[in-house]
């Protein structure tokens, strides 16, 4: 038997049954509302079956179907008309080299400025700091624990500018930052510990970028002329950004040792960025635009979305949706611990959980 | 659900769930629109009354998912509050506009989307009371997204009264012909065993798949639009297409070998109900591609 022809033949078979199939009383077709429903994934997966077993032989409903989908992609274009235009080709292509001009010049202005202020480091960690124009603490004496720390952090320079820019986002999210103790070495506490001198002097000899926004409260409260220079920095820390998926992204909260960043965005599409090496993850049936997202750790973080979505990590690595307290857009989320979470919907309600979710109340 | 609820029924519905609805009713904010908790109980009691199943979670369910906002301001709405009809307007208007556009594509639209406000605002029968269209709207989706399904449904019942009005002689005749080597009886008994096999096969499939085979054979839409509509990467539509006709195909060659039939004998039932089935063609509802702009392309490989 030619298979290919009986697949033909077969095929012109399925077409004039499933038409034929149509044939059905207009009473018996699903509501407006409930396709309405469907198409918004509002049903159970029950009722989702019913109206597909409906809509399977019933051509007016699936055109309804089919309609619907198009008035409402015809709208979501009309949001997005900004956006399709952005990206029409030659324009892309202009953009893209825009682009690329631009994060050229930056490496070269940070390598630049690691470069340049090389010397004068040094020369600041050789000489006493007397000069009330800097108001740099001077280092700790030989013999105490501080003076075991390099005069440089151990950090890969190609890594300095995305470590820089979550010490800095780590600091905007924490405040106050934690006492330090002692010179660490890791980027994220030697942010964290700016306040004390000691820590101010090793971030002075790390690079002033990196100590950015510690830096700041430091030369704010010393006095310093570092100041000015420590708000340039601290104006430059973005969250690092995507360029394989453009325009998905809707934000990106920074969790409070600086390890992880998660980054939220349209049809549930969520990153994690450990050392600028990034994860995607796209959490099955979720396909809600993500507005807002809080992590209280390194692993736990809720992330919240349209319809109602609420999400949560307690691992880092595995999602799951949250029972949500409403249907509204959620549009703010501040998680306290993997349990403990207020969400604001778009209608000012806020709704707290102390449970992981299983329970909110309205505040 | 026209009916008015009955009070008993009503009564112990709105007291077991007194507590979820109480939230749903302050989350909505009815109480700022004027809207009496009487009345947002009622227009959550029909959408209750619209749910296949009763059972108390679909309920709950509900309850939890309802879009309780909009369906304050389809209450205030329906009783006809000019302060939402002004808001509504605004909002909505444009939607209206808009989805009309895009379901028919021509100067229609606004006509199509016109027509709408009358039922909308509701109309008087007689000397009985005003019933408004918003009145069927139960919150289950977003407001916009229950205008569209109306628009739509608005459309293709005009267009499938359109059909209707057709003379059968329009139907084309040719593709009638029958092969003259092959007597009427056999033909019929062809035609009835591929039908009820075919039948068969599609009744195993799942619903799902039998929509997709629907779309794209039925409707010839194409493998993007079919994954637009039910939120699917394109080569997964493929993929479960070609599944989906493979196990139909082998269902109803095995149901047809199992009744004796060589393949040359199974070849020659193709076409006989090709050729029987052709006349179906003048029968048809509109397509799903009803003010679709088909694209071409997005076949899938067999």
């Amino acid at each position: 038997m030619a298979t290919g022809e009986n697949n033909d033949r077969f095929d012109t078979l399925l077409t004039h049954r499933l038409r034929a199939g149509e044939f059905r009383d207009r009473e018996q077709c699903c509501e407006a509302a409930a396709l309405a429903a469907y198409y918004e994934h509002a049903l159970s997966a029950a009722e989702s079956d019913r109206i597909e077993s409906h809509l399977a032989g019933c051509g007016a409903c699936r055109a309804e179907l089919a309609m619907l989908a198009q008035a409402a992609t015809d709208a979501l274009a009309v949001e997005t008309g900004l956006r399709r235009w952005w990206f029409s080709a030659p324009v892309g292509f202009a953009i893209a080299g825009a682009i690329g001009v631009i994060v050229a010049v930056g490496l070269g202005r940070e390598y630049y400025q690691q470069e340049a202020a090389q010397p004068m480091r040094l020369a600041m960690q050789s000489a006493p700091a007397t000069s009330p124009a800097l108001s740099v603490p001077k280092l700790p004496a030989a013999g105490s624990p501080i003076s075991q720390a390099p005069a440089r952090v151990e950090v890969p320079r190609r890594r300095q500018p995305a470590l820089r820019r979550f010490a800095a986002e780590r600091m905007r999210a924490s405040s106050p930052p934690p006492l330090g103790t002692s010179a660490a070495l890791s980027i994220p506490q030697l942010a964290a510990s700016a306040p004390g001198p000691a820590a101010a002097g090793a971030a002075i000899s790390h690079s002033a970028g990196i100590a950015a926004p510690g830096a700041g409260t430091m030369a704010a409260a010393s006095g310093g002329a570092l100041s000015e220079g420590v708000q340039a920095e601290s104006s430059r820390a973005r969250p690092v950004p995507y360029f394989a998926k453009p325009g998905w992204a809707h934000g990106s909260t920074v969790s409070p040792d600086g390890s992880v960043r998660w980054t939220y965005g349209s049809k549930g599409q969520i990153a994690r960025y450990v050392t600028n090496a990034a994860t995607f993850v796209r959490i099955p049936g979720v396909t809600s635009d993500l507005n807002s997202a809080s992590a209280p750790s390194a692993s736990v973080c809720w992330i919240v979305g349209n319809g109602g979505t609420v999400l949560r990590t307690v691992d880092g690595n595995h999602w799951a949706a949250i029972n949500s307290p409403s249907s509204a857009n959620l549009v703010s989320v501040r998680a306290s611990s993997a349990d403990a979470a207020i969400v604001t919907a778009t209608d000012g309600i806020r709704y707290a959980t102390s449970d992981g979710g299983h329970s909110w109340q309205i505040q | 659900m026209g009916s008015p609820p009955a009070r008993d029924e009503f009564d112990e519905l709105i007291d077991r769930y007194a507590a979820t609805i109480a939230q749903v009713y302050s989350r909505s904010g009815a109480d700022a629109r004027r809207v009496t908790r009487a009345t947002f109980n009622e227009a959550l009691y029909r959408g209750i009354c619209a749910l296949p199943d009763s059972s108390s979670a679909a309920v709950e369910g509900y309850l939890a998912s309802v879009h309780a906002a909009d369906l304050a301001l389809g209450c205030a709405l329906a009783a006809g509050d000019p302060s939402a009809w002004e808001e509504f307007i605004t909002l909505y208007r444009p939607i209206l506009y808009a989805a009309a556009r895009a379901i028919t594509r021509d100067e229609s639209s606004r006509e199509l989307a016109d027509s709408l406000w009358a039922d909308l605002y509701g109309i008087r029968a007689g000397a009985g009371e005003r019933r408004s269209l918003l009145t069927y709207f139960h919150g289950r989706s977003s407001l916009a997204g229950w205008l569209r399904a109306v628009i739509a449904r608005r459309h293709i019942d005009s267009v499938r009264a359109q059909r209707f009005d057709q003379p059968l002689d329009s139907v084309e005749a040719g593709k009638l012909a029958v092969s003259p080597d092959h007597s009427q009886s056999d033909r019929e008994r062809s035609l009835a065993k591929v039908s009820a096999a075919l039948r068969d096969a599609l009744t195993v499939l799942k619903p799902r798949d039998r929509m997709r085979l629907a779309y794209y054979y039925a409707d010839g839409l194409t493998l993007k639009e079919i994954g637009r509509l039910l939120n699917e990467r394109e080569w997964t539509v493929s993929r479960r297409l070609k599944s989906a006709r493979e196990s139909a195909r082998k269902w109803v060659e095995r149901s047809l070998r199992s009744d004796g039939l060589s393949p040359a004998q199974i070849r020659q039932c193709y076409n006989d109900a090709i050729e029987g089935w052709s006349f179906d063609l003048a029968i048809l509802t509109p397509p799903a591609s009803v003010g679709m702009q088909q694209k071409p392309g997005g076949s899938f490989q067999s």
